[in-house]
């Protein structure tokens, strides 16, 4: 899918939209799947039967198909939108699916939905219409590693309180952290640590239980990432990587995500 | 799983000297090799399983969930359908962050609301936390009469400890 570069800089609508940062980021999108997915879709509304929103609601906007409009849109108009068109874009691509991909399923194509709703979020994201939710997260992960903003002594406190707890039934259960060479490193959502301690104990409970040999990073435990979920990449980079360097920087065999 | 397991060797453009494993998968590995003791049969009421999209159908971890879930449980319900074909929890895709579009998201909870009920299930296990969100918010909002438990915290109580307490 062609998308031809603005002939200047600024290129506001109107009504304020920035079309050349709509134009970057619909050309970091494009791709052979893309076009190929955008341009074979024949609208035959098979994914409808896949789709919860749909088996909830038969409405003709809940048909997965119906999500791919606004990206094709996009780029049929090089980019040529205004507020109201990229505002219905968000409502449909944020505000109406999960993308677990079970729409997939039954398409006769194999059009991957989700990865084009997750295209289309990303030109959202682009045109600064994040749902405030996912902004506020992604911001608290960028800055202390995980998206409640727990910092890595309320981690460590936590980590100690559980074990003890745990003890109490295991005596000879443990908790290393930063531990090099063990075999898997466990990471966490950041509500096992904050809110639900009681998870971080169950977890304990059962590696130690597996006698399995673990250990906890002390400065990358949120295996979360909501730049996924966002479409925003350059965030969702970001945020996988401080969990990859820190397994690669203990040497584990596997990573063991978030349940 | 999706990010770090699947996008993110794309996303950093280089491979991993490590695999990535979501739980459930290191708890079967364990349990299939004699590792992890759990009680057969250590819970008989009626239990369901939501199959999570990114460990179930995009993982493609079924076989290991259900062999822990037959273990433990006397009386596993099936959701149908279940599986890969397993209608969503709800609040995949960031949606348990998005209170603006929760309207839109509780009323296509209700199909899986009328899977859960047909189960006759008092308890759902749900495997990810997104999920158990979703279900929690799906079961109060159609009135299904079932509890919401993740699967960590289930399996947990059916540890046999006797293998830790008998060295102290």
């Amino acid at each position: 899918m062609v998308v031809h570069a603005a002939a200047h800089d600024a290129d506001l609508s109107p009504d304020g939209v920035d079309r050349a940062a709509i134009r970057r980021v619909m050309r970091s999108k494009a791709g052979a799947r893309l076009s190929l997915w955008l341009s074979i879709c024949s609208r035959c509304g098979q994914c409808a039967e896949g789709c919860h929103y749909y088996a909830s609601n038969p409405s003709p906007e809940h048909v997965p198909a119906f999500r791919l409009k606004p990206l094709f849109e996009l780029y049929r108009r090089q980019g040529e939108v205004d507020r109201e068109f990229l505002e219905r874009l968000r409502d449909i691509d944020y505000g109406t699916c999960t993308m677990c991909q079970r729409c997939t399923m039954y398409c006769p194509h194999g059009i991957g939905i989700a990865p084009l709703v997750h295209a289309a979020r990303g030109v959202a994201v682009a045109a600064g219409m994040i749902p405030q939710g996912l902004a506020k997260g992604m911001a608290n992960a960028l800055e202390f590693g995980n998206n409640l903003g727990v910092t890595e002594e309320e981690f460590l406190e936590t980590v100690e309180w559980q074990l003890e707890e745990l003890r109490e039934e295991m005596p000879d259960a443990d908790a290393p952290v930063d531990k090099e060479g063990a075999e898997f490193l466990l990471t966490f959502h950041p509500r096992d640590i904050k809110f639900y301690p009681q998870n971080l104990f169950n977890y304990l409970k059962l590696y130690n239980a597996a006698r399995v040999d673990f250990t906890l990073s002390s400065r990358a435990w949120d295996s979360t990432n909501l730049g996924l979920f966002a479409g925003d990449v350059p965030t969702a980079t970001r945020l996988a990587e401080r969990v990859v360097e820190a397994a690669e920087a203990l040497r584990v065999k596997a990573l063991i995500t978030a349940e | 799983m999706k990010a770090l397991g699947f996008e993110a060797p794309r996303w950093l453009g280089r491979s991993f000297p490590f695999t990535v494993l979501p739980p459930l998968k290191v708890w079967a590995d364990s349990f299939a090799a004699g590792k992890l003791p759990l009680v057969k049969g250590h819970h008989t009421g009626p239990v369901t399983f939501q199959d999570s999209c990114n460990f179930i159908r995009n993982a493609g971890f079924f076989e290991e969930s259900r062999l822990l879930m037959r273990h433990v449980c006397t009386d596993l319900r099936e959701m149908h359908p279940n599986g890969n074909l397993t209608y969503c929890c709800g609040n995949g895709g960031g949606q348990g962050l998005m209170p603006e579009y929760k309207k839109q998201k509780l009323a296509a909870l209700r199909a899986k609301a009328e899977c859960i009920r047909a189960t006759g299930a008092e308890l759902v296990v749900v495997a990810c936390h997104n999920c158990e969100d979703g279900i929690t918010e799906c079961v109060k909002t159609y009135e299904v009469a079932a509890q919401v438990e993740l699967f960590s915290g289930f399996l947990a109580g059916c540890i046999d400890l006797s293998g830790h307490t008998a060295q102290d």
